[in-house]
């Protein structure tokens, strides 16, 4: 790096970050790719070479069954787990980073616990609901508890508030969810079980089509957000010195990350891990915490990161499916461990 | 002793800040009672007091960092509360006591945050925002450490990192709090010479809380001394530092010299009232 000319009037002011940034985002694209291929091959019937995968998803040609298979499940369901994936891990760096906590997650606002009570309710007392709008209800559900935990944060100020604040209405919401489980029949409870651990069997184009604008409005307002973060990670009083109306700031950044997490859960339960995962994953591989970079590297490894356990959760164990919810909580807990290892360990 | 009307370089008085009947209180304990201080354009005040004694807690009402109960802070005659974050942020800059940043954080990009207030909603930095960042480095000679994570710098070097943060801003006022806490004698000297001569050279009106007694009376043209969340004295220093003042704010038994340098006064400090 000798004899390097700068311009004028910028200064060298970043590490490698930026270029690390590039080199990721090819990396993970190449390996989203690849598993995304593999997703749309792979199950049964299984389309044995790349040959075939073209016609039907370029001209809608090939075998009826592999054409239905392919369109109808597997291609909606890659597309929800690569949104969601993003969704989750760009919720979780915007909890971070606003609460300034590494362990900040979405279920800090009780949007997960309130989707999932809204399809509790829905399942074990029979309410006369179609099928088909049990995601939309849950939704709402979520919608409304993180409405209410924000609006029960609206006055307090410190972060370590915000948090116990949030983990205390989650709680409630998540002893209300248990009493109306306990009310169920065994056989309702099983199929709540399925939702509660976070699945995306099954996800068709109706799914995909009731959380897309949502996460597709969503990520973008994400992006305006890294400046901001930046600032609150210097502090509350260095970042309302800069100009930034933190306590307002905090709050749409809470808002957004609520709303980001509800149109995940509402069509795929809770998925666990990826949203406190993906974050530390990549501000690790960046070696840098600006939101600017952390933002996008984080929201492709979640894509990738669900991508994958969603590939796992239907080919391991075919053809029984475990539910992806496990896949990410039992490799993304150890991964967590591994990751944070250094500062786990005692006389740091 | 009454506030000093004291006169800008170019003989007329312009207030920079000023304080009108301000209260704050945490909870049910008032820190600051009443309090009516105004900042001329263009000077060097230091706040001095005991611990406790409500200095910090001044210093974030008039960055409007802590909202008052009562009474209002007028920053270039206009009341704070009525102006956008942003707004006040071009027109002061405030670094509070101990700031931290998150781990890798090079001194570039912390000071680059500074222009965020000048920035538009895309943040994008422009021509003269480079430029205020590289004045601000060079100012505080931090120029060849923009790459270097701030957690790899000593304390000075940090601190000055910080000051460049703050001067990135580019407002015509400056409040530090405690800048120079934590250095050791060669890095204070640092910081206080950069303050005097952003002030000379730049006219930047400053106000620092300090704890040492001597350094504010040498680099602050006026002292204003807070006891119990009143001021108790305001002045120039050779009128403010007084056996007596010392006597009651600090407690403490003192001699008063004038600095051989200087002129300033300089205080011996000899042992606690009432304990010898």
């Amino acid at each position: 790096m000798s004899a390097t000319i700068t311009p004028p009037a910028a200064v060298a002011t970043r590490g490698r970050a930026p270029r690390r940034l590039a080199l990721l985002i090819a990396l993970l694209a190449l390996v989203l790719a690849a598993l995304g291929l593999a997703a749309l091959l792979h199950g049964t019937p299984r389309i044995g070479a790349l040959a075939e995968l073209w016609p039907i998803l370029l001209e809608g040609d090939g075998q009826r069954i592999a054409r239905l298979v392919v369109w109808e499940l597997r291609l909606p369901r890659l597309l929800l787990a690569a949104l969601a994936g993003a969704a989750l891990a760009t919720a979780g760096v915007l909890l971070q980073d606003a609460l300034k906590n590494p362990l900040a997650g979405p279920e800090l606002l009780g949007v997960g616990a309130g989707a999932a009570l809204v399809v509790a309710i829905v399942v074990v007392f029979r309410a006369p609901l179609p099928f088909a709008l049990l995601p939309p209800a849950a939704l709402c559900g979520g919608l409304l508890a993180g409405l209410v935990v924000l609006a029960a944060m609206r006055r307090s100020k410190s972060s370590v508030r915000l948090i116990l604040l949030g983990a205390a209405l989650t709680a409630l919401l998540n002893a209300l969810l248990i009493c109306v489980i306990s009310l169920g029949e065994q056989q309702e409870v099983a199929a709540l079980y399925q939702y509660l651990l976070g699945s995306l069997a099954g996800r068709d184009w109706r799914h995909l089509s009731l959380a897309a604008p949502w996460l597709l409005i969503g990520l973008p307002l994400a992006a305006l957000c890294a400046r901001p973060l930046n600032l609150l990670q210097l502090g509350d009083e260095v970042a309302e010195g800069l100009g930034l109306p933190t306590v307002r700031t905090r709050a749409l950044i809470l808002a957004l990350a609520a709303t980001l997490t509800a149109a995940v859960v509402a069509v795929c339960g809770p998925v666990g891990f990826v949203a406190l995962l993906a974050p530390h994953l990549a501000r690790r591989l960046l070696g840098s915490g600006d939101a600017r970079l952390v933002l996008p590297a984080a929201a492709l490894l979640g894509a990738t990161l669900l991508v994958g356990a969603d590939l796992l959760a239907r080919l391991a164990f075919a053809p029984i499916e475990l539910p992806v919810g496990i896949w990410t909580t039992a490799l993304g807990g150890p991964a967590l461990l591994i990751l944070l290892r250094r500062q786990l360990r005692p006389g740091r | 002793m009454s506030a000093v009307g004291k006169k800008g370089r170019d003989g007329t008085t312009s207030s920079a800040l000023r304080a009108a009947g301000v209260r704050v209180s945490y909870g049910d304990r008032t820190v600051l009672d009443g309090l009516e201080l105004d900042i001329t354009s263009g000077t060097v005040t230091a706040v001095v007091g005991p611990n406790g004694s409500g200095k910090s807690t001044l210093l974030k009402t008039l960055a409007r960092l802590l909202r008052s109960a009562e009474g209002t802070v007028f920053l270039d005659g206009t009341a704070i509360t009525s102006l956008p974050t942003a707004a006040v942020a071009r027109r002061l800059a405030v670094l509070p006591q101990g700031p931290t940043a998150p781990g890798g954080l090079t001194v570039g990009e912390l000071v680059e945050q500074g222009r965020y207030p000048h920035t538009g909603p895309l943040r994008m930095l422009r021509m003269q925002d480079h430029e205020a960042i590289r004045t601000a480095l060079t100012l505080t000679d931090m120029t060849a450490y923009a790459a270097r994570p701030l957690d790899s710098l000593s304390g000075g070097e940090r601190q000055r990192a910080w000051i460049a943060l703050a001067l990135a801003q580019d407002t015509p006022t400056l409040l530090l709090d405690e800048p120079t806490t934590f250095l050791d004698i060669g890095h204070q000297l640092e910081v206080l010479e950069l303050i005097r001569r952003l002030n000379r050279e730049r006219g930047l009106t400053i106000v620092l809380v300090l704890h040492d007694l001597n350094q504010a009376a040498r680099y602050a043209e006026r002292l204003v001394v807070l006891d119990r969340g009143r001021i108790v004295a305001d002045g120039v220093p050779r009128d403010v530092l007084t056996t007596a003042l010392l006597a009651e704010v600090f407690g403490v038994r003192t001699h008063i010299l004038a600095d051989p340098e200087s002129g300033a006064p300089l205080c011996l400090p000899y042992g606690v009232v009432g304990h010898d």
